[in-house]
C-alpha cells in the first residue's frame, strides 16, 4: 500500500521522558506572551493558521523561541493554540482547559529552550508528544483519584460531554434523525453500518464477509451521512428556530 | 493508507470515521494528530465527525435492540 514519506518518519525529537508535565519544576520563562489563554468555548475566536506544515520556518521559529524572542512565541501560539485546545477539550473535557493549554505551552517551549527538540523540523510531533503525555498524566490522576474516593476501579472517561437544554433537545433530535435514516435503509445497508460503526468491524471484514466492493462500501457510508445532513436542513427549514446543526466547541 | 486518504490538504471523511472510531495504525494517527493539531478546517469536521459516530452507534444499538426484541 501507498504510504506518505512523512507518515513513517520516527518521532525522534520527542521529549524526554523527564519532561513530561512536571510545570512546577521548570525555571520561569516569559509568560507574557502566552499567558491570555483562549476563552472558554471560544475556539472560533483564534486566528486560524495555515492548514499544513510545509509552508512554515520551522529552523526559524524553534531558533527564534530559543532566543527569547515575543516574535517567535507569538508565532506559536497562533500556530498550536487552537489545536493544542482543541486537543485537549476533546480528550478531558472543558474542565481547567485554559489552565492545561497554558501548561501545555510552559512545557513547549521550556523544552525549546533547553535544546531537547533536535529537529526544528519534527515540532508538530513534538508538540504532539507533549500534549499527549499531557493528556495521559492528567487521565491518571483521575482515575488514581477515583480510586482513592471510591475505592473502586473506574473507566478512563474524563471529557465532561455537559450540554445546555438547547443543545440536549438538538442532540436528541439529531439522534431522531438517525434513527429515521437507518430505518429507512434496507436490511442490508443497514446491517453495514451497524457492522462498521457499531461492532467496530474494519472495512476489509465487512466488505470480505458481506461481498462488498471498496467503492460499494465508501458509497453506502458517504450516502447515508449525506442523507443524514439533508434530513437535518430539511427539518431545519421547517422549524428555523430550533438549531439542530449548529456547532458548538464543546460538543 | 493516508496519502490515499488525503483529500486536498485535508483529512477525508471515510478516514475521519476512521480516525475517531480509533482503527487508524499509529503512524496514520500520529500523521493525523499532527495535521490536526495546526489545521482548524480538520478540527471542525472531527467535531463533526465524533457526533455522527456517536448518533449512528447509539441509534445503530436502539434499532439492534428493537429487532432482537421483537424477534423474541
Amino acid at each position: 500500500m501507498a504510504t506518505s514519506a512523512r507518515i513513517i518518519e520516527q518521532h525522534s525529537d520527542a521529549p524526554d521522558e523527564n519532561d513530561s508535565g512536571e510545570v512546577d519544576s521548570l525555571p520561569a520563562v516569559n509568560e507574557a506572551t502566552y499567558a491570555n489563554p483562549l476563552e472558554e468555548d471560544e475556539l472560533e475566536t483564534v486566528a486560524r493558521p495555515e492548514p499544513t506544515g510545509s509552508t512554515v520556518d520551522w529552523q526559524g521559529l524553534v531558533a527564534s523561541i530559543q532566543r527569547g524572542e515575543d516574535a517567535g512565541m507569538e508565532e506559536l501560539y497562533r500556530l498550536f493554540a487552537r489545536g493544542i485546545r482543541f486537543y485537549l477539550c476533546r480528550q478531558l473535557g472543558m474542565q481547567e482547559l485554559d489552565d492545561k493549554v497554558h501548561d501545555t505551552f510552559l512545557i513547549v517551549v521550556q523544552a525549546i529552550r533547553r535544546g531537547d527538540l533536535r529537529e526544528p523540523d519534527r515540532l508538530m510531533g513534538f508538540v504532539r508528544t507533549v500534549v499527549r503525555r499531557q493528556v495521559a498524566a492528567h487521565i491518571d490522576q483521575v482515575v488514581h483519584s477515583r480510586r482513592d474516593e471510591m475505592h473502586l476501579d473506574v473507566g478512563v472517561r474524563v471529557a465532561d460531554r455537559q450540554r445546555n437544554p438547547e443543545q440536549n433537545m438538538a442532540y436528541r433530535q439529531k439522534g431522531e434523525f438517525m434513527r429515521e435514516i437507518l430505518r429507512q435503509l434496507s436490511e442490508r445497508d443497514r446491517e453495514v453500518l451497524t457492522r462498521f460503526y457499531l461492532h467496530e468491524q474494519t472495512q476489509e471484514e465487512i466488505s470480505a464477509e458481506m461481498n462488498l466492493t471498496e467503492t460499494q462500501f465508501r458509497l453506502l457510508k458517504s450516502r447515508a451521512k449525506a442523507r443524514f445532513g439533508e434530513l437535518g436542513r430539511r427539518r431545519l427549514q421547517q422549524k428555523p428556530l430550533v438549531p439542530y446543526f449548529s456547532r458548538t466547541s464543546a460538543s | 493508507m493516508p496519502a490515499l486518504h488525503i483529500s486536498g490538504l485535508h483529512i477525508s471523511d471515510d478516514l475521519l470515521d476512521e480516525f475517531v472510531m480509533e482503527m487508524l495504525s499509529e503512524q496514520e494517527c500520529a500523521f493525523w494528530e499532527e495535521h490536526l493539531l495546526i489545521c482548524p478546517t480538520c478540527q471542525d469536521h472531527l467535531l463533526k465527525a465524533d457526533e455522527y459516530v456517536r448518533l449512528v452507534k447509539c441509534a445503530a444499538a436502539e434499532l439492534s435492540d428493537q429487532v432482537a426484541l421483537a424477534a423474541t
